[in-house]
C-alpha cells in the first residue's frame, strides 16, 4: 500500500511516497507507471542501476572501476560502447555496503544517529539531520528555534564545502590545475572551519535528538560567518575567472544534458533538478529559510549544474550570516534554548524526516519501539543522481565522463544499502 | 632465354594437369624457380627471341632486359612463395583453382616478357581472366568477380587505345625505348596501368574481390598483379621519356591514393579488406616516387638527374617490399582465416597461440614492414621516398616545389596512418589475447615454410639493403661515414643529403639491447605472469577493447570524409563508413542503367524497322571509325 505524504504539510506538488518500509520522492504529475518504475529502482538498490542494453558489431563493456584512479569510491561504471560513444551505462555499487537498515535496529537513538552520519562522509550532517527529524517526528518532540538555526548553519556549511568540492573536481577533470589548487585550499579551510566550530571536519557527532551533543557558542558563530565571508570572496574571484575560461566552459557546456521532464521522471532533486529550470527546493517549505533565493538554470547540462552549485554557495554563506545574527538576537532577547523533552525519548512511534542535502532531498523513515530503532529506511539523493547519470550520459563520449559524473555529486556510499 | 621459355611452358602444363591440383601447384613452383632464374639472368644480360612476323608491321617477340629482369625477379619471389604455399593451401579449394592459378602466372610472366603490344595484351588479358576465374571460386563472389573484371577490362581498353596510338605514331607494335610515342599514348596507358594498380579512384572493386577470393588469389591480386601495373608504367615511361606534366599528374594521383588507402585501412575491421586498402596506399607511394622521378628527370640537370634516379630507386624498393610483405600478409591472414573460419579481425585474436607462431610472426613482420619499422625492407623503401620528397627545394619551379611538398605531407600522413592500421592488425590478430577459439587443423608444412621464407626475406633484405642497392646498379647511392664502413650507408643524394644504414642499425640495436637482454635473461629470475586486469578485476570476455572501437575516434573526427553513420535500431547499434569514390560509380551505374532502359525502350523495343536502322547506323559508325 503506497501512501502519499505532502512534504512539511505545504501546498507544493512535491510528495513523499512510502509503502511503510521505503520512502521516495515524486510529484503529482507522476503516474502509476512511473511509481512502478521508481519502486523497481529502489528495490534494485542492492546492486546498482542497469540501463537499456545494446548489441552490435564491436560493442563492448568498458568497465571503469571498482578500483581506479578516476573514481574515489569502490564502485564501477559499465559503459557500453563501440568506441567513444556511450550507448548504455550500468552503475554497480554492490562493492559498497552500509547495512544501515540492519545495523541500526535495536540501537538507541543517539547511536542510530551515529550510524546514519556514517553512511556517507560528505553528507554526514544531512543524514544525521534527516534521521533526527524523523525520530523527533515519531516522538512528537518540538525543538527550539536556536537548535533549528544551528542545524541550518551546519547544513549550509555542509552544502558549501560539498559544492566547492564538486566544482574543484570539475576543474580537475578539465586540467585547470591552478584553479583546483585554490579550490582545494578553500575546501580545506572550510573543513578546518567545521572542526573549529563543530568539533569535526565533517560535522559528525554534533547533532543530537532534540539538541546537540556539545554546547555551542553563538558568540563564536559571528566569527564563523566572518571567516566564511572571506572564503566566499576568494571563491567568487575564482568562479568568475573560471567562467572566463573557454577551455573549461567548453567541456561543461552541452555535456550530460538532462531536460526537466526527464529529470522529474527520474525523481532527481537538488541542484540537478534546479539546473533544468525547475524551482524546487525542500528549504522553500521551511519557514526558517524565509526569503530563500532558489538558484536555477535552464540548460540542464554540467555547466548549468555547476552554476546552480556556485550560486548556492553564495546563498548559503548569506544564510549562515543571517542565522548567526538571528541566534545573537535570540540570545540578546533572553529566550532560552530549552532542554528538550528528554522523557519522550523512550517512546514509540513512526515518523518521516527530510532535509535538502547538498545533492538533493534526503528522507528517513523510522519506527521506534520504546526508545529503540525497530525499522529504518533512507531515500538518498544519490540513488536518483546515479539514475540521472545513466540517462544523461547516453550519446556522450568517453571524455565527457568525468564532467558528467562529477557534476551530479552522487556517491556510491550514499546510494548503497 | 631457355628459363623464360621453360617457365612459360611449365605454367601452361600446370593448367593442363590441374586435375591433380597438388602436382599442378608443384609445377607452378618449378616454373617460378625458372622465371626467377630467367629474371636474374636478364639483370646481367638482356636477351630476346627472334621476331615472329604475323603480318607486315606486326613482328612479335618475347625477351627480357635489365628492367623487365628486375620486375620478373620481384614477381617470381611472390610466385615462388605463393605456389609452394598453395601446394597445401590449394587442398582446401577446387581443382580448377590450380588451373587458373597457373594461367594467371603465365599471363603475368608474358606481360613482363612481352616486347610488343600484342604479346603484352595477350598476357594482360590471360592474367585478368585467370584471376577473375579464381575469384569465382567462392559461391557468393559473382558480383565482386565481375566488378574486378569490369575494372580489368576498362584497363585493357585504355591500353588497347594507347597501344593503337603508339602503332599509329611509330608504325610498329614494339614497346621499347626509341619508338616514337605521343602524349596521348602515355596518358592512355598510364590510365590503364593506374587502374590495375588500384590507384584512387579506381580502387573500389578491391574490398569485395580481395575478401571473397581465396587468400593465395588475394595475394596475387595485391602483389604481383599491381606490380604489373608498376612495370607497365615504367615501360611506358622508357618509351615516351620523362616529362614534367606527366610527373605532376602522376604524383598527384599517387599521393592522394597513398593517403586515401591508408585512411580507409585505418578504419577497416575485416581481415582482408585492411590489407586491400594498404595495397592502394603502397601503390600510391610507388606512383608518387615514379612521378617525382619523371619530374626531376625532365629538367635534365645533373643534380636533378641524381634525384630522379634516387626517386626511381625508391619506387623499386617500395615495389619490392610491397610485393614481398603483402604476399606474406595475405598468406598469413589466409592461414589464420581458414584455420579459424572467421572473417573479421576481432574474431581471429590470438593467432600466436591458437594457430601458430609462424603465421603470427608473418603478420607481425609484414605489418612492421608496412609500418616502416627498421630494419625491414619497408622501412628502407619508405625512408627513401620521404628523403626524395624532402629534396623538393631542388626544383626551380614553384608549382613543382609546392606539389612535391604537399605530396610529402600526404605520404608522411599515409605512413603514419598505415602504422596505425598495422598496429591494429598485429595487435589484435597476431599478438592479441587468445579467446579460446579452436583452430581447424590442416596440412600446413608448406604453408609455414613459405611464410618463413618471406619473413626471412623481408628482414634480411632490409638489413642488407645496401647490397640490394648495389645489385640494382645504384652504387653511387652507397658510401660510408664515420664508423659506418663503405658501402653500408645508403645516401639519398650525392653530395650527401640524408643517410641511413639498416645494417649498422641492427648491429647497434643488437649490441645495445639484445646482448644486455640475453645477459639479463640468463641471470634474472623467472618472470611472474598474471592475467591482465582492469580496475582491480580480470577482464571478462565482453570487456576487451574491440577493433571498431580502436578506430572509431578517427572515424568520428573525420566523419565527413569517412561518411560515418551511427545507426540505432531498437537494441542494436551499427557504425558504417562508405568510401567516397563509391558515390562516383553509383552515379555512373545509375546513368548506365537509365541509358540501357532508354535504349531498350526506344530502339530495341521489338520494332524491326527501328532495329534495322540501329544496326545500319552502328555499322556505318564502326566502318567510319
Amino acid at each position: 500500500m503506497i501512501r502519499a505524504v505532502g512534504i512539511a504539510g505545504g501546498d507544493q506538488d512535491k510528495l513523499m511516497l512510502h509503502d511503510g518500509k521505503k520512502v521516495w520522492t515524486t510529484s503529482e504529475k507522476s503516474g502509476d507507471e512511473w511509481i512502478t518504475g521508481q519502486l523497481k529502482l529502489v528495490a534494485d538498490r542492492d546492486t546498482g542501476i542497469r540501463g537499456q542494453e545494446v548489441f552490435g558489431d564491436g560493442v563492448f563493456d568498458f568497465r571503469y572501476g571498482p578500483v581506479t584512479g578516476g573514481i574515489i569510491e569502490s564502485g564501477a561504471y559499465h559503459l557500453f560502447t563501440y568506441g567513444e560513444r556511450i550507448l548504455c551505462v550500468n552503475v554497480d555499487w554492490s562493492y559498497k555496503r552500509r547495512n544501515l537498515e540492519s545495523s541500526a535496529i535495536g540501537l538507541g537513538l543517539q547511536d542510530a544517529l551515529n550510524v546514519a552520519e556514517s553512511v556517507c562522509g560528505n553528507f554526514a550532517f544531512s543524514h544525521s539531520l534527516a534521521m533526527s527529524r524523523a525520530i523527533e517526528s515519531a516522538l512528537s518532540i518540538e525543538i527550539s528555534p536556536q537548535l533549528r538555526k544551528v542545524r541550518i548553519i551546519a547544513l549550509e556549511l555542509e552544502r558549501v564545502y560539498n559544492h566547492i568540492y564538486v566544482i574543484s573536481q570539475l576543474a580537475s577533470a578539465a586540467a585547470q590545475k591552478v584553479m583546483v589548487s585554490h579550490l582545494q585550499a578553500i575546501y580545506e579551510d572550510l573543513l578546518r572551519l567545521n572542526n573549529d566550530f563543530f568539533g569535526s571536519r565533517f560535522l559528525r557527532g554534533f547533532n543530537g535528538i532534540s539538541g546537540t551533543t556539545r554546547p555551542f557558542n553563538d558568540e563564536a558563530l559571528i566569527h564563523l560567518s566572518r571567516r566564511l565571508g572571506n572564503l566566499s570572496d576568494r571563491f567568487e574571484y575564482l568562479y568568475e575567472r573560471a567562467l572566463e575560461s573557454e577551455n573549461f566552459m567548453d567541456r561543461l557546456h552541452d555535456t550530460a544534458t538532462l531536460d526537466s521532464d526527464k529529470a522529474e521522471k527520474i525523481g532527481v532533486t537538488g541542484p540537478t533538478l534546479r539546473a533544468t529550470g525547475v524551482r524546487e527546493d525542500f528549504r522553500l517549505q521551511d519557514p526558517d529559510y524565509e526569503g530563500l533565493r532558489c538558484a536555477t538554470s535552464q540548460m540542464g547540462d554540467s555547466l548549468a549544474r555547476m552554476e546552480v552549485r556556485a550560486e548556492e554557495v553564495f546563498e548559503s554563506v548569506e544564510i549562515i550570516s543571517d542565522m548567526s545574527g538571528e541566534l545573537k538576537e535570540l540570545r540578546d532577547s533572553g529566550i532560552a534554548p530549552g532542554a528538550g523533552n528528554k522523557s519522550a525519548l523512550d517512546g514509540s512511534g513512526s515518523g518521516i524526516g527530510y532535509c535538502e542535502s547538498p545533492s538533493g532531498l534526503l528522507a528517513y523513515i523510522v519506527e521506534l519501539q520504546r526508545g529503540k530503532i525497530s525499522s529504518v529506511y533512507a531515500a538518498t539523493p544519490s540513488i536518483f543522481g546515479f539514475k540521472a547519470i545513466t540517462e544523461s550520459l547516453l550519446g556522450n563520449i568517453f571524455t565527457d565522463f568525468p564532467f558528467a559524473v562529477e557534476s551530479f555529486g552522487a556517491y556510491f556510499a550514499d546510494a548503497a544499502r | 632465354m631457355i628459363f623464360l621459355y621453360l617457365a612459360l611452358a611449365l605454367y601452361l602444363s600446370g593448367v593442363a594437369v590441374s586435375s591433380n591440383k597438388e602436382l599442378s601447384y608443384w609445377i607452378a613452383f618449378a616454373a617460378s624457380i625458372s622465371s626467377l632464374i630467367a629474371g636474374m639472368s636478364a639483370m646481367i644480360n638482356s636477351f630476346s627471341s627472334p621476331g615472329f612476323s604475323i603480318m607486315p608491321g606486326f613482328s612479335i617477340s618475347v625477351g627480357l632486359d635489365a628492367t623487365s629482369g628486375v620486375f620478373l625477379v620481384v614477381a617470381s619471389i611472390s610466385y615462388l612463395a605463393l605456389s609452394f604455399y598453395s601446394v597445401d593451401f590449394g587442398k582446401l579449394f577446387s581443382r580448377k583453382m590450380a588451373a587458373w592459378f597457373n594461367l594467371s602466372l603465365f599471363g603475368m610472366t608474358l606481360v613482363i616478357a612481352a616486347q610488343d603490344s600484342v604479346n603484352f595484351m595477350i598476357g594482360w588479358e590471360v592474367m585478368t581472366i585467370g584471376l577473375f576465374l579464381q575469384i569465382l571460386e567462392r559461391k557468393d563472389s559473382y558480383e565482386d568477380a565481375f566488378r574486378f573484371l569490369a575494372f580489368g577490362e576498362a584497363s585493357a581498353m585504355a591500353l588497347i587505345i594507347g597501344f593503337a596510338a603508339l602503332f599509329l605514331s611509330s608504325g610498329t607494335v614494339l614497346i621499347k625505348a626509341g619508338v616514337t610515342a605521343t602524349p596521348f599514348f602515355l596518358v592512355m596507358v598510364t590510365l590503364g596501368f593506374m587502374i590495375k594498380m588500384d590507384i584512387f579512384p579506381f580502387h573500389t572493386w578491391i574490398t569485395g574481390a580481395y575478401s571473397k577470393a581465396p587468400s593465395n588469389t588475394a595475394a596475387l591480386l595485391s602483389a604481383p598483379l599491381t606490380l604489373m601495373g608498376v612495370y607497365g608504367i615504367v615501360r611506358a615511361l622508357s618509351i615516351a621519356g620523362y616529362s614534367d606534366w606527366w610527373g605532376i599528374g602522376v604524383m598527384a594521383f599517387g599521393a592522394v591514393s597513398a593517403f586515401w588507402g591508408a585512411m580507409q585501412a585505418a578504419a577497416e575491421r575485416s581481415l582482408k579488406k585492411l590489407p586491400a586498402y594498404s595495397t592502394v596506399e603502397n601503390n600510391g607511394i610507388i606512383l608518387t616516387a615514379i612521378g617525382l622521378s619523371a619530374m626531376a628527370g625532365a629538367s635534365g640537370s645533373q643534380p636533378m638527374m641524381v634525384l630522379s634516379r634516387f626517386a626511381f630507386l625508391a619506387a623499386l624498393f617500395v615495389a619490392f617490399s610491397h610485393t614481398a610483405a603483402k604476399s606474406l600478409l595475405f598468406m598469413s591472414v589466409g592461414h589464420a582465416k581458414e584455420s579459424l573460419q572467421e572473417e573479421s579481425i576481432d574474431n581471429v585474436r590470438g593467432i600466436w597461440s591458437n594457430v601458430g607462431g609462424i603465421p603470427a610472426f608473418g603478420i607481425l613482420t609484414s605489418g612492421l614492414s608496412f609500418s616502416a619499422f627498421p630494419p625491414t625492407i619497408g622501412f628502407v623503401g619508405e625512408w627513401m621516398i620521404l628523403e626524395a620528397l624532402f629534396q623538393s627545394y631542388k626544383f626551380q619551379g614553384n608549382a613543382q616545389r609546392l606539389l612535391t611538398a604537399f605530396a610529402g605531407i600526404l605520404i608522411a600522413l599515409a605512413i603514419g596512418l598505415a602504422a596505425f592500421s598495422m598496429i591494429k592488425l598485429i595487435g589484435y590478430t597476431a599478438l592479441g589475447p587468445d579467446h579460446g577459439k579452436k583452430a581447424h587443423r590442416f596440412p600446413s608444412l608448406k604453408i609455414r615454410s613459405s611464410e618463413v621464407f618471406l619473413t626471412a626475406l623481408i628482414l634480411l633484405s632490409g638489413i642488407f639493403s645496401p647490397f640490394l642497392v648495389k645489385i640494382l646498379g645504384y652504387s653511387n647511392f652507397l658510401g660510408g661515414l664515420l664508423a659506418v664502413p663503405d658501402p653500408l650507408l645508403i645516401l639519398s643524394s650525392n653530395p650527401i643529403f640524408g643517410v641511413v644504414s639498416p645494417t649498422m642499425f641492427v648491429v647497434v640495436v643488437g649490441f645495445l639491447f639484445i646482448v644486455p637482454y640475453l645477459i639479463y635473461h640468463r641471470s634474472a629470475k623467472k618472470a611472474r605472469r598474471v592475467q591482465a586486469w582492469n580496475g582491480g578485476q580480470t577482464l571478462t570476455e565482453d570487456e576487451y577493447f574491440t577493433v571498431p572501437a580502436y578506430s572509431f575516434i578517427l572515424e568520428y573526427i573525420l566523419r565527413k570524409v569517412y561518411r560515418t553513420k551511427e545507426k540505432r535500431m531498437g537494441y542494436t547499434v551499427e557504425v558504417s563508413n562508405k568510401d567516397l569514390a563509391e558515390y562516383l560509380y553509383e552515379v555512373l551505374d545509375k546513368f548506365v542503367r537509365r541509358l540501357s532502359y532508354l535504349v531498350g525502350r526506344t530502339i530495341m523495343n521489338g520494332k524491326i524497322s527501328l532495329y534495322i536502322l540501329y544496326i545500319i547506323i552502328v555499322f556505318v559508325l564502326a566502318f567510319l571509325l
